[in-house]
């Protein structure tokens, strides 16, 4: 019990001080969000041999599990847009069903034909 | 003698409510999906269609709703953050595949963002709208940051996300395979790229290693739409 605290205390702190470094670099260089500079920063941070960052995995994992709950509020907020979605909630569907099913197709095949058979021959090490 | 309750205390009260209802629902629905373990049961969609619901059978505005989920809210952003230990997870696949990861997640994103932007062009849709619906192929957290910032509605990008999920879900692997894709890495770019985190974790039933791929490719376009999105898309608008 103790340890998962302390992993989650290490996690969050981890977590927090990526944060703020991301909110430096974006102020400084832009180009990405806050929180995605976060992230970057976070990974490298869980690459460091002094982090215990199989503990903090496990940590991570479990809160993962309940992310989703995170943008549940915000999600909420579409209550707000009623008339669009009524008016164009249907080409929304077919344009984003359509869109996405064309993305993996087209992307299953350039990714089979031209880039696994050229980048990765036959043989090579895989994960 | 009546017990009158002051501003700040009814605020606090509704606040914990609202909280409590938001909890309460997205733990059900997840009950209910593992319980049934159909996909369909997302926890996430299931829970944002009974507090809309909810909010409209009672009359709560949506300023109400947020004194409570502000609380989660603001927990967006580290959430994202948390997204650098898949990140982390799959960097010897980066490192050691970083070419056809890179040309595939590059391809996978010029073509979801204008293939999107051109078909809500064609039909019709405002800007505004439109800007929700373009980054719908990424992760939830990122799609919502993006779109927001580009000036779309962060809501609505989230329910779009779920939408490009579901496809994924019920026709990515079909459609593959009728067109001739069986490599386990290439499904795993492809569904990574089109239904993000939805799709990979369906493909852990099919392969952990195309899986993997899914979590690389899916990193690795969210990086890349938030990074060209911005620039892109008011490019394709303009011309």
């Amino acid at each position: 019990m103790f340890k998962k605290l302390r992993a989650f205390i290490y996690a969050a702190f981890g977590i927090a001080l990526s944060l703020a470094c991301g909110h430096l670099l974006a102020s400084v260089l832009g180009l990405l969000p806050a929180s995605l500079w976060g992230m970057l920063i976070f990974s490298a941070y869980l690459a460091l041999p002094v982090v215990p960052s199989k503990k903090l995995g496990s940590a991570i994992d479990v809160a993962m599990v309940y992310m989703p709950l995170v943008f549940l509020p915000i999600c909420v907020g579409l209550v707000q847009y009623g008339d669009i979605v009524s008016r164009l909630g249907w080409k929304i569907l077919l344009i984003g069903a359509s869109s996405t099913l064309l993305l993996i197709v087209v992307l299953g095949m350039i990714s089979q034909r031209l880039l696994i058979r050229d980048v990765l021959p036959d043989g090579a090490e895989d994960d | 003698m009546g017990l009158k309750m002051t501003e700040p205390l009814r605020e606090l009260l509704v606040a914990v409510l609202m909280l409590g209802l938001t909890l309460g629902c997205f733990l059900l629905w997840r009950k209910l999906q593992r319980a049934t373990a159909w996909a369909w049961l997302n926890p996430l969609l299931m829970s944002i269609a009974s507090v809309i619901l909810f909010l409209l059978l009672t009359g709560i505005s949506y300023e109400s709703y947020w004194l409570g989920g502000q609380v989660l809210g603001a927990l967006v952003e580290p959430v994202v953050v948390a997204l650098g230990y898949p990140l982390y997870k799959q960097r010897r696949l980066f490192f050691r595949h970083w070419r056809a990861l890179l040309a595939s997640s590059f391809i996978a994103v010029f073509l979801s963002l204008t293939s999107l932007t051109l078909l809500a062009r064609l039909a019709g849709i405002d800007n505004t709208v439109l800007l929700s619906l373009v980054t719908l192929n990424v992760t939830t957290a990122v799609a919502m940051e993006t779109s927001a910032a580009m000036g779309g509605l962060a809501s609505l990008a989230a329910i779009c996300v779920m939408i490009a999920g579901f496809t994924g879900v019920g026709l990515g692997q079909w459609a593959l395979k009728r067109s001739g894709v069986s490599d386990e890495r290439a499904v795993g770019i492809a569904i990574g790229a089109g239904s993000h985190a939805l799709g990979a974790a369906t493909l852990t039933a099919r392969s952990m290693q195309s899986a993997a791929w899914a979590s690389a490719s899916l990193i690795l376009c969210a990086l890349l739409t938030a990074l060209f999105a911005p620039h892109w898309v008011p490019f394709l608008l303009s011309l």
